[in-house]
């Protein structure tokens, strides 16, 4: 029977759905994992302002006081630049990249895997974990009663327990996916599984080490070096594979050409997932590690090139013919800021691993200042890339831009240039110092203009993080509702 | 390519999560294998080149006679103040915190020398402990006051450490 609609009253209409609290719909955990991560930029960028801040500005810029507890009596605080340093470098890590990372990975892998994210629960709980125990544990760092040691494990131990049980819950979520996947999957998802696996097996290494010395008193330097090891495994399995991963499925996506290489993507792989091991443990630097284990860990950092390099060739070839993208702002532009990224990180790695480069810089800023290049710089523009491809399909609008994205590739660009250019001119000149015997007092006062270019960076990277988060408001609030439902065939062509 | 074994599930029916290939080209350029051969031929070569040597200290310098508990529980107790997040690594200072390597010949910063001056023997302790009249007017520079976290016997094994280094 034909009803007319105008004759219905508001008891007729039926009921509305109701919303789940954790959300089930396609792509709601990969939605959650990109939006989140953009708002830790800005804190990132917030913690690495306040860090050169403070090593400026020591005095004016370190706080100790006492909160008074009920149960557990006062309570130390200590912000410092060194717990201001700790806590940068983690929510980079953890808060930016991530959060960035992961949520790419669950957005590329149903595209590429054919079948729906089995989990899309899980996912979105994962990502409640996951932030709660980031949020958590930066917190801890500036609680010296119950902050870890060691580089990127200096959370606290219940914090470490929720990461990885939402790291659990991601990798179970993928594994479910890729195992019930159609086809053959392509290279991103090799990249991402190794990755996957690794990140949640050396973090959990390096919490079990810290626990063990609390305890059961492990030996303080074998826990030293088993964090060491961890976290150089983390950011070459996670935060270097993640990028890769990401930048083999945007590039031939945003510029619409087939990707040049298969062949060459797959040597790239397995030579990354054998070299970053082995690169790990150049960390292992005491007198109680053999020399030829350590060396063979730099000389590992050395290889890395090959895989970086026979990456970038592959995307730079992909992009041939559709080089004009590069000329505005938006995917396109990004990636090829992250592969540039990608190629000067390495090579700088390799420079730093060799024998004599070490001497000269070890315990100087030039280790420091060529991590940011591969962090804010290389894996950073790599998730810009995914952000800005990835978006506007999430957020189901029609969005081609603005002014803003424009900020954020040059304010991003420059500030992760110039921060990790400082940063490594202060190394050089430190160790120069170090080397002239110079005053403990000339040292300072030459380090004090490098930490204030490396600060000026560091504001433009905050900036160029608002200019993300004015993106996606934008997007969201004022652009046109689109539909980017298309059908297998025309998939590929429409750029899905 | 498709996996033989492996019925295939039921299609998508989400608009957002349909199978979208991307199309590849599967040749290996000769260049890609070469090169990738001839990075490991110098990799290996490098290796071979430097296999002796033996590996610094995990923080600090050589340390063969430290007094008090001994290097290694110096090491446990600077690692625990969190001495190296402000003076680097390897105590060699970074930013704006001094190096702490030389501290046998006094100290580094202008503002200590008086202190130094006056107790040629103990500055160091008193300057990490804070409490004392002797340290009481000084700019403290961002360091923290270790009184109440360090035992006066801690501060000396440290102290005595860090007189070891180079």
């Amino acid at each position: 029977m034909a009803v007319n609609p105008k004759k219905l009253r508001p008891y007729d209409e039926p009921p509305r759905g109701r919303r789940s609290l954790i959300p089930q719909a396609p792509d709601s955990g990969a939605t959650a994992f990109l939006v989140v991560a953009a708002l830790w930029l800005l804190v990132t960028a917030g913690l690495g302002a306040a860090w050169i801040g403070g090593l400026l500005f020591p005095a004016q810029l370190t706080f100790r006081f006492e909160i008074p507890l009920p149960i557990f009596g006062a309570f130390p605080i200590d912000i410092s630049p060194g717990t201001d340093g700790a806590a940068f470098a983690n929510a980079l890590v953890y808060g930016w990249l991530s959060n960035a990372a992961l949520g790419a990975i669950l957005f590329i892998t149903p595209r590429i895997s054919g079948v729906r994210l089995v989990g899309e629960r899980t996912a979105f709980l994962a990502m409640l974990a996951w932030n709660l125990a980031v949020a958590g544990g930066l917190s801890s760092v500036y609680m010296p009663r119950i902050a870890q040691v060691g580089r990127l494990a200096e959370f606290a131990l219940p914090f470490d327990g929720l990461m990885l049980l939402g790291l659990l819950m991601v990798n179970v979520v993928f594994w479910r996916t890729v195992l019930a996947a159609r086809r053959l999957p392509f290279v991103s998802i090799w990249f991402f599984g190794i990755a996957l696996l690794a990140v949640m097996g050396f973090y959990a290494l390096a919490a079990a080490a810290t626990a063990g010395a609390q305890v059961i008193s492990l030996d303080e330097t074998l826990v030293a070096l088993v964090v060491g090891f961890a976290a150089r495994a983390i950011e070459t399995y996670w935060v270097l594979g993640v990028a890769l991963g990401t930048l083999y499925y945007v590039v031939p996506r945003a510029t619409g050409n087939p990707l040049a290489s298969a062949a060459m993507g797959m040597l790239a792989w397995l030579l990354w997932a054998g070299l970053s091991g082995i690169s790990a443990l150049g960390a292992l630097v005491d007198t109680s590690v053999p020399f030829w284990v350590t060396m063979l860990g730099n000389v590992g950092t050395l290889l890395l090139v090959t895989p970086v390099f026979l990456s970038v060739a592959t995307l730079a070839l992909t992009i041939q013919g559709r080089w004009t993208l590069v000329l505005s702002a938006g995917t396109i532009a990004f990636a090829v800021v992250s592969m540039a990224f990608l190629l000067a990180a390495s090579l700088l790695e390799a420079i730093g691993s060799l024998r004599t480069v070490q001497g000269l810089v070890r315990g100087t800023e030039w280790p420091l200042g060529a991590w940011l290049f591969g962090t804010l710089g290389t894996a950073t523009f790599a998730s810009f890339a995914i952000v800005d491809h990835a978006a506007p399909r999430l957020l189901r609008r029609d969005w081609r831009g603005s002014v803003l994205t424009d900020a954020q590739l040059w304010a991003g660009f420059a500030g992760a240039t110039m921060t990790g250019m400082a940063l490594m001119a202060a190394g050089l000149a430190h160790g120069s110092l170090l080397r002239q015997a110079a005053s403990p007092d000339e040292i300072t006062n030459t380090l004090r203009w490098f930490l204030i270019v490396a600060g000026g960076g560091m504001s433009l990277v905050a900036l160029g993080s608002a200019a993300l988060l004015g993106t996606l408001f934008l997007m969201y609030t004022t652009a046109r509702k689109a539909s980017y439902a298309v059908a297998d065939a025309t998939a590929a062509a429409a750029g899905h | 390519m498709r996996w033989p074994m492996r019925p295939p599930p039921p299609r998508a029916t989400e608009p957002m999560s349909v199978y979208t290939p991307i199309e590849t080209r599967n040749a290996l350029p000769r260049w890609a294998v070469g090169l990738t051969v001839l990075v490991f031929l110098v990799g290996g070569v490098y290796f071979a080149g430097n296999l002796s040597g033996e590996n610094p200290p995990i923080i600090g310098g050589p340390s063969p006679s430290a007094g008090g508990g001994g290097p290694a529980v110096a090491q446990a107790i600077i690692d625990q103040a969190g001495c190296q997040s402000c003076h680097g690594p390897d105590l060699a200072g970074q930013g704006t915190f001094p190096s702490l390597h030389g501290v046998k010949d006094g100290p580094v910063s202008e503002n200590l020398q008086q202190l130094y001056a006056e107790h040629p023997d103990d500055w160091a302790n008193l300057w990490i402990a804070g409490t004392d009249p002797a340290v009481a007017g000084l700019d403290r520079g961002g360091m923290p006051v270790f009184d109440e976290t360090l035992t006066p016997e801690q501060i000396d094994t440290v102290v005595e450490y860090l007189k070891t280094l180079p």
